[in-house]
């Protein structure tokens, strides 16, 4: 696969400056690898930090901004950036009201994670660490190790982000946060592998006419080959194992979103977002809250991740707050 | 005894062997995972390159230290947090001021490594990762009861029977978990830069 790209080394730094310099309002660029939102300096509320490998754009230092993460700390493509960088944004990020540390669950960003927490307990600036695990294909609800932390991730910033600027506590914030962390579900399906943008390496190798639901957001695969499917019929699939996996009943509300991997178009994915709000309705289900779009991709892969997250007035309060990071805006 | 001189010299040995292999490496990687463990490992033997050749660690604890925050902040996979936790834990079981280490000095050093790492790592043995090589590796220099080079030695044959056998392992940690058998007959690319670090330090000696 050919990209617009200049030397693989250089990958994560360019793509970082051109997000700085295309959102100069918004974010700065610091340290390297640090995305900062520029109202941090005037903050006297909670904060969020997070970290994450790069090349799932817009995610997640797109998310950047008033109302949603205060500090991403960006790694190479893929790759999870190290503990002290973590730290720094850390205490970069702390306005004297603790911070809330948003971690996704992937082997790398997990040991940064835990890393970070061993020095910052050493510093004694008040950190709550949450993971996101919603990935429903690897293990059932309860090996929630087992499970990935995949585009949920981007909707609990949004969550944590306006519960942080209404002015709750450390332990709110991160109540709240963890609340929404244990009322989502992912799963995600797959057509055509991409490709490491550094090393040009196939990342997934899918056969032709072939869908792999369940996959995850590398490359690794998530062990559901079948035949490819309709629109239609793939998102019963999926959407039928997220609601049994959340256990959803008729009369409850959801807040669903549908992103696509990088490759699959705007058109796929709204035509399964009717067939998900359809399947939805005929079972009382109702989608109070809705995103379709592209927000965590992987590079070209051919696909979507389906997320469905379990809403009420409250968590839908902080869902249509405002907020103004460059890839999503109230 | 192993002293500063003698350590750097293992290590810029290494490192030379490590920058070598960034191709097979990550062509290795690319078989469960992304395909980019070479390409940070070439960055840790750049690190080591660096320190080594700037002399400005004053002594063994120091220079591991000092190591073990260059990998912490190498950009790329894990390999960095990894191996940094491994060389700061070198670094803690060295005494204050050692200016060369006998046996049971070398001992401490793996012994705390082994320590530092199993506190961070939910990783096990079998689970197709470096743990394969490294705590085989840890494990052999401590039961050692040799010189500087028989242990290293001893290490680096635990090191590379582990990273053997991970051929036959299919993956049970980390991103390689989700490819399942499509890694089996293809070793752990974690495990082989490991036994490789510890196979050119022993020969260097």
């Amino acid at each position: 696969m050919q990209k617009f790209i200049n030397k693989p080394e250089d990958l994560t730094s360019e793509l970082l400056e051109g997000l700085a310099l295309s959102n100069p309002e918004i974010i700065s660029l610091e340290q390297g690898n640090l995305v900062v939102n520029k109202k941090l300096a005037e903050a006297d509320r909670v904060t969020i930090v997070t970290l994450g490998g790069t090349g799932h754009e817009p995610a997640i230092s797109g998310f950047v901004g008033e109302g949603m993460v205060d500090i991403s700390v960006a790694g190479n493509i893929f790759a999870a950036p190290g503990p002290q960088a973590c730290v720094e944004a850390i205490k970069m990020a702390d306005k004297g009201h603790g911070v809330l540390f948003v971690v996704l669950n992937h082997a790398g960003d997990m040991l940064t994670g835990n890393l970070t927490m061993k020095q910052i307990k050493k510093l004694g600036i008040p950190v709550i660490k949450v993971v996101t695990q919603e990935d429903i294909a690897n293990a059932p609800r309860e090996n929630a190790d087992d499970r990935r932390g995949l585009v949920g991730c981007v909707p609990l910033y949004k969550i944590a982000g306006a519960a942080a600027a209404q002015g709750k506590s450390l332990e709110e914030v991160a109540a709240i946060a963890q609340k929404f962390a244990d009322n989502m579900a992912t799963i995600a399906v797959a057509t055509k592998g991409a490709t490491h943008p550094a090393t040009g390496m196939e990342i997934a190798h899918i056969e032709d006419g072939i869908m792999e639901v369940g996959m995850g957001q590398h490359g690794e695969g998530g062990g559901g080959s079948q035949p490819m499917k309709s629109a239609d019929e793939t998102a019963a699939i999926m959407m039928n194992a997220l609601l049994k996996d959340l256990d959803v009943q008729a009369g409850e509300k959801l807040l669903v979103i549908i992103n696509g991997s990088g490759a699959t178009t705007l058109m796929e994915q709204l035509i399964v977002f009717r067939a998900c709000h359809k399947l939805l309705a005929d079972k009382g289900i109702e989608v109070a809250a809705s995103a379709v779009g592209e927000i965590l991709t992987v590079q070209e892969t051919a696909g979507f991740q389906m997320f469905i997250a379990r809403m009420d007035e409250e968590m839908l309060g902080y869902w249509n707050a405002p907020c103004r990071t460059p890839y999503y805006k109230n | 005894m192993l002293t500063l001189e003698l350590l750097q010299k293992m290590l810029l040995t290494a490192a030379v062997a490590l920058k070598e292999n960034v191709i097979p490496l990550c062509e290795l990687d690319s078989v469960a995972g992304d395909g980019d463990h070479g390409l940070t490992i070439g960055r840790m033997a750049d690190a080591i390159k660096q320190r080594v050749e700037s002399g400005a660690s004053a002594d063994i604890k120091e220079l591991l230290d000092d190591l073990s925050m260059d990998f912490m902040g190498v950009n790329g996979g894990s390999a960095g947090p990894l191996w940094g936790t491994v060389f700061g834990g070198f670094a803690e079981g060295v005494d204050e001021g050692a200016a060369e280490l006998d046996t049971a000095a070398v001992h401490k050093m793996l012994e705390q490594a082994k320590e530092d790492f199993m506190d961070i790592s939910k990783a096990k043995p079998g689970d197709k990762t470096m743990v394969d090589a490294l705590y085989p590796a840890l494990d052999a220099g401590i039961a050692c009861s040799g010189d500087t080079k028989a242990i290293f030695t001893a290490m680096a044959a635990a090191a590379n029977k582990g990273a053997e056998a991970t051929a036959n392992m299919v993956a049970r940690f980390g991103r390689a978990k989700n490819v399942g058998e499509r890694s089996l007959g293809y070793k752990d690319p974690g495990a082989v830069s490991m036994a490789l670090l510890l196979t050119k330090m022993a020969e260097a000696i």
